[in-house]
């Protein structure tokens, strides 16, 4: 019997075959498939969870720093120099300073007649006492950075946070609350806020997984983007990026192991900032048009199988920043990539569709400098 | 249930509608895993594993071709994966093979399937599974090449090892008569 018969043989005997199942196979599945689906759908919440203890973490060690004095920036010199100051060094003359202050006294009597008097405001039982603004600090060693007319009133109500380390560069904008409470929350800095036409560049390296069968994919990649700050916090960027993504998971079809793409990407992306002193948290969402796709290592061997690009994918994702001088920032931003459409036929041997949750971290070089803003 | 009716079932994650996908292929697709597994309970937890990535990733089916194929795909894939994980070294042929025993066709048929599946199991892990893909599945050397990362001269050696290793085999069984040498 020659070689091909030995094979036939052998694999007639064995084609319909059926052999025992234990009879708790079944229940062992059902309880495993059970198992997972519950992860899966534990693990977004799980995330949201993380950034709301850490948001909240933050904005914990924000109001609640012992070490933290709630004082009014009264050595500002744009108070120094101002008119108000010259009528009057007592917060109650300037109806928009009762914004920072936390004084439970009385109104005292306005030189102006036409000013509304302070009303007495609580002190959240959270915040130390506030200093006596009867008697403000000397401000006569203050520097003058010469402030727009328009930064005066903000810089006049400014709270420092002079211990905090997250504060220490920049002071916070208290936005006012209505009838006159004190708010405590740190605001949106409009002095600090994206000026329309800045440019900046933003170098970053990108990983990230895929979210679920049959492609579990591991991504790596770098990139840059080039930003535009139009208006209002809002920006627009496109850039480059380079990644490698290795699939690892189960596919519609027998593939091989361990095989990789190197993709080339163009992302196009809006973005809405919020600054926060010299800290600042926005979205960013666009799409990712993808230049190039190859499949590499044992992908190689299906080539004619994929196409050289996978189209379009939309892009979600939060930015952090964090500033480092005035035009060196470092900024971490988890997301999401969602692709449109699968462009594999049934007959690769993996879909080329990548649906990656990830983090990107990079630095972001403003050109024009913050302080020349 | 028709089978459309049973794949559009488990898409939407029912219980049952799995539960009779499994019923109707289990026992096939055990077969299939004990091929490729060395003893009960490796082929025990492949078919676990391959059922509930069959599940996972129905949703990728397009109603193109047997969906007992595709199936059987993801059973095979899910087996290879479990023997890469061994950690299973592919070596290439060091010198020549010697002839393998000959066997007329009637001592095959005097083993039974259940003989047969044992013999293979007891293969060498890169033996088995270079036969199982060639043999039983169809694929060529250099698809199994791709496949195992091996190179199509190793895959060739392993199979004519394994052929040779299971004829002995089944020499040894003592179901061939003199006369069939």
């Amino acid at each position: 019997m020659n070689e091909r018969s030995f094979d036939k043989l052998i694999r007639d005997r064995l084609k319909d075959h059926e052999s025992a199942v234990p009879a708790d196979m079944w229940r062992r599945i059902h309880h495993k498939e059970e198992d997972d689906r519950k992860f899966f759908f534990l693990w977004p919440w799980l995330a949201v969870v993380a950034v709301v203890a850490i948001l909240s973490l933050l904005a914990g060690r924000i109001l609640h720093n012992p070490a933290m004095p709630r004082s009014v920036n009264l050595s500002s010199a744009h108070l120094a120099n101002s008119p108000v100051r010259k009528a009057s060094t007592t917060a109650s003359s300037i109806p928009s300073m009762r914004l920072a202050t936390t004084s439970p006294r009385p109104a005292m009597p306005s030189s102006n007649s036409k000013s509304r008097p302070l009303r007495p405001t609580k002190t959240p039982s959270f915040l130390p006492p506030a200093p006596d603004l009867s008697h403000p600090p000397d401000l006569s060693h203050a520097p003058d950075p010469s402030p727009t007319p328009g930064q005066f009133a903000l810089s006049a109500v400014a709270v420092q946070l002079p211990q905090h380390p997250l504060f220490r560069s920049a002071p916070i904008f208290a936005k006012p609350l209505p009838g006159g409470k004190p708010n405590p929350i740190p605001c949106w800095d409009p002095t600090r806020s994206s000026h329309p036409g800045t440019w900046s560049l933003s170098v970053y390296g990108a990983s990230g997984l895929s979210t679920g069968a049959p492609n579990r994919a591991i991504l790596y990649g770098a990139g840059f983007l080039l930003r535009k700050d139009l208006m209002a916090g809002l920006s627009v960027a496109a850039g480059l990026q380079y990644s490698w993504i290795s699939i690892k998971g189960l596919t519609d079809s027998l593939a091989p192991f361990g095989g990789h793409f190197m993709n080339v990407d163009l992302p196009a992306l809006a973005g809405y900032e919020k600054t926060y002193s010299n800290f600042s948290a926005a979205v960013d969402a666009g799409i990712i048009i993808n230049l190039h796709s190859t499949p590499e290592g044992r992908y190689a061997a299906f080539q004619n199988l994929y196409r050289s690009s996978t189209g379009i994918s939309m892009y979600l994702g939060l930015r952090f920043t964090k500033e480092l001088d005035d035009r060196l920032s470092l900024f971490a931003a988890p997301y999401y990539r969602r692709q449109l459409s699968d462009p594999s036929g049934n007959n690769a041997p993996l879909a080329q569709t990548f649906n990656i949750g990830g983090l990107l971290i990079g630095i972001k070089y403003n050109f024009s400098g913050r302080s020349k803003q | 249930l028709t089978e459309h009716e049973l794949i559009e079932g488990c898409r939407k994650k029912i219980a049952k509608c799995q539960r009779s996908l499994f019923e109707k292929y289990a026992g096939r697709m055990m077969t299939v895993c004990r091929r490729y597994s060395c003893d009960h309970k490796e082929a025990e937890d492949t078919l676990q594993e391959s059922f509930i990535n069959i599940f996972s990733s129905i949703d990728q089916y397009r109603f193109e071709g047997s969906f007992e194929g595709w199936i059987r795909k993801i059973v095979i894939h899910t087996a290879i994966r479990m023997i890469q994980r061994k950690k299973v070294h592919f070596t290439g042929l060091a010198g020549d093979v010697e002839d393998a025993p000959v066997i007329d066709a009637d001592a095959l048929d005097q083993l039974s399937a259940e003989e047969l599946l044992s013999l293979i199991s007891n293969l060498p892990d890169g033996y088995r599974t270079v036969f199982n893909l060639y043999v039983v599945e169809g694929y060529d050397h250099s698809e199994i090449a791709a496949m195992l990362d091996i190179t199509p001269a190793t895959s060739r050696s392993q199979l004519l090892k394994a052929r040779l290793l299971l004829q002995t085999q089944i020499k040894a069984q003592k179901k061939i008569p003199e006369n069939y040498e």
